[in-house]
């Protein structure tokens, strides 16, 4: 545990270094989500005639934010070891004795404690400037914590299995952009998919799109945690988590083998 | 206490699709030993240090860092415990982050906490001569610099092996002078070293045992001394006259004395008699005229041996 936890802190501690020597193009990256975020609420306010207020706003920025943290894990995780290959460092970190799949969970832990302080950094300019209501009550933080975090395993999958597809055939972090961003409008993270005949079911199959739903259900709808856990949906996300989960650790470990194989774990 | 080789290499062989990258290679490594891996580029030193490592699985036979074999996943971790490496053609740390930074991230993946890194980092830094540098991003440190905190990274945890991949490659005379120095001084502390260098000199002087590989084959491994010694114990002799010798007197000198060579206005013999340089000496003066500048003798230089096997020349040098 001791050991798990000093990971998690030295790829945490790597994570907030980089991020100071990248602070400008963090401070960039906040301010284009923001303004994203303004920009397509305002579209869905004049798609609807001015309904799209209060309740909806907020479901909205719910799912923008959790697959804000979703891309971001998954163009962290691949880009980072991408990055390592080309730098030597992957070799280096194979080197250490760490098993690579713990370096890459803690790396995930690392991103997902990175990315969820700068959200609520967006957060906390949107709110204010749509004065979206934030009506839940605050001990439903805990239970919204629980799904958020259990929305983010299907993610890490994903980015599991980007990464050790990266590792043997390179250059797929190219892929890593395009998909995060397909996942916003395929997910229903930005508007829920109810209804819409092809989307939805096919949605189901998607990350983070049962995760955000119930979270809208806790956050928005006021639906309590113990009614959540009982309903087929819960039970959808977490056989989605464990699908993405278990595809993404066959993937990383076929990869690793593949790797030492070929002799490919520096090439990029 | 454990007696045996530290390393041991053994029948290690790594095909790459249809092409044999190395090719049973054997060889072992003690404690407190610099054994020099010497060959051309894609020889297969790389690949064989990296087998050594565990970062490429061989096809065939073993390597094994104290008793554990490297191409098996646990037991790599096991013994990478006793390893560090600075590999050829990497950056080896993270150059946007500094000295300290980057020894304490490393540190951190070998389980080590904060109190215990920033006390070795002074330990390692100071050995170094890095310790003013220590808050200094890598990216903005000279080549040899960052070259020593790739070795300061690779030492962390204090393994008993370092393996140190064409370490002054790149680096200026200066810096690798001084990367010299301190490998001299890491193996005073009782470091075993594997290096794979292009620079002959450099192997000549720190190696006590070196390893030769073409095409992926071993050709020679022995003591350094003891190879020098086996190739070629033959001393040259260069006679440097004060012009080329005219096609009439190298005629007769080369009827009289077969085996000397002639290289424009210089002479090499191997191994003359004392009596021989005496006659030749008293025929160049009486059919043409020569006057003989200087006799010197030349030892076997590792570069020679090093040219001689990958080439494939025997000592007679004919071509095998």
């Amino acid at each position: 545990m001791a050991y798990t936890l000093n990971l998690i802190r030295t790829e945490l501690r790597k994570s907030l270094l980089f991020g100071k020597s990248y602070s400008v193009q963090y401070i960039a990256d906040h301010f284009f989500f923001v303004v994203g975020f303004l920009i397509m609420a305002g579209l869905f306010n004049v798609a609807t005639d001015g309904a799209y207020t209060g309740d909806a706003q907020l479901g909205s920025l719910i799912g923008y934010l959790t697959w804000r943290v979703a891309a971001g894990i998954i163009r962290g995780i691949v880009g980072s070891v991408s990055n390592d290959a080309q730098w030597g460092t992957l070799e280096q970190i194979w080197l250490s004795g760490s098993r690579p799949t713990s370096v890459i969970l803690a790396r995930a832990i690392a991103l997902v404690a990175f990315f969820t302080v700068r959200v609520l950094f967006i957060a906390l300019f949107i709110v204010p400037v749509l004065r979206i209501p934030m009506s839940f009550p605050l001990h439903t933080l805990p239970g919204a914590l629980f799904l958020y975090l259990l929305t983010l395993i299907s993610p890490f999958g994903v980015a599991l299995i980007l990464t050790g597809l990266q590792l043997v055939y390179k250059n797929v972090e190219a892929l890593a952009f395009p998909l995060a961003t397909i996942l916003l409008f395929l997910t229903g993270a930005l508007s829920p998919l109810d209804g819409i005949s092809v989307l939805y079911p096919l949605s189901r199959f998607l990350p983070i799109s049962i995760g955000v739903d119930l979270l809208r259900d806790l956050l928005v709808d006021g639906v309590s945690l113990s009614t959540i856990i009982l309903q087929p949906a819960f039970l959808g996300l977490l056989l989605n988590s464990a699908m993405y989960l278990g595809v993404g650790w066959f993937v990383i470990n076929w990869a690793k083998g593949k790797v030492l194989a070929h002799g490919s774990l520096a090439h990029y | 206490m454990y007696n045996e080789p530290l390393v041991v290499v053994d029948n290690i062989t790594k095909n790459f699709g249809g092409k044999t990258a190395v090719s049973k290679v054997s060889f072992t490594l003690d404690a407190g030993e610099i054994l020099a891996l010497l060959g051309p580029n894609g020889a297969g030193k790389t690949t064989t240090i990296k087998m050594v490592l565990g970062l490429i699985t061989p096809t065939s036979g073993t390597a094994a860092v104290k008793g554990h074999n490297m191409s098996v996943a646990n037991e790599m971790r096991a013994g990478v415990h006793y390893l560090g490496a600075v590999l050829e053609g990497a950056r080896n740390a993270y150059w946007r982050l500094s000295i300290l930074e980057n020894l304490r991230y490393f540190g951190g993946l070998r389980g080590m906490v904060l109190k215990e890194v920033d006390e070795k980092a002074v330990e390692l830094l100071s050995i170094l001569n890095l310790l003013e540098y220590q808050d200094q991003e890598v990216r903005k440190l000279s080549r040899g610099m960052q070259q020593k905190v790739a070795i300061a990274n690779a030492l962390m945890h204090d393994p008993e092996i370092l393996v140190l991949d064409e370490p002054t490659l790149g680096l200026d005379v200066e810096a690798a002078r001084l990367l010299e120095e301190t490998i001299v001084r890491l193996v005073q502390r009782g470091k075993a070293i594997i290096l794979t260098t292009h620079v002959m000199s450099l192997a000549e002087r720190l190696a006590d045992r070196i390893f030769v590989i073409n095409d992926g084959q071993q050709v020679a491994y022995d003591d350094t001394q003891v190879l020098l010694r086996q190739f070629d114990t033959r001393t040259t002799v260069e006679i440097k006259t004060q012009q080329p010798l005219p096609s009439y007197v190298w005629e007769q000198v080369s009827d009289r004395f077969p085996s000397i060579i002639k290289r424009d206005a210089v002479l090499e013999w191997v191994e003359p008699e004392q009596h021989q340089i005496v006659s030749l000496y008293q025929m160049l003066d009486q059919v043409g005229g020569i006057t003989v500048l200087s006799i010197t003798h030349r030892e076997p230089k590792l570069e020679e041996v090093f040219l001689s096997l990958t080439r494939r020349v025997s000592p007679d040098g004919v071509h095998a």
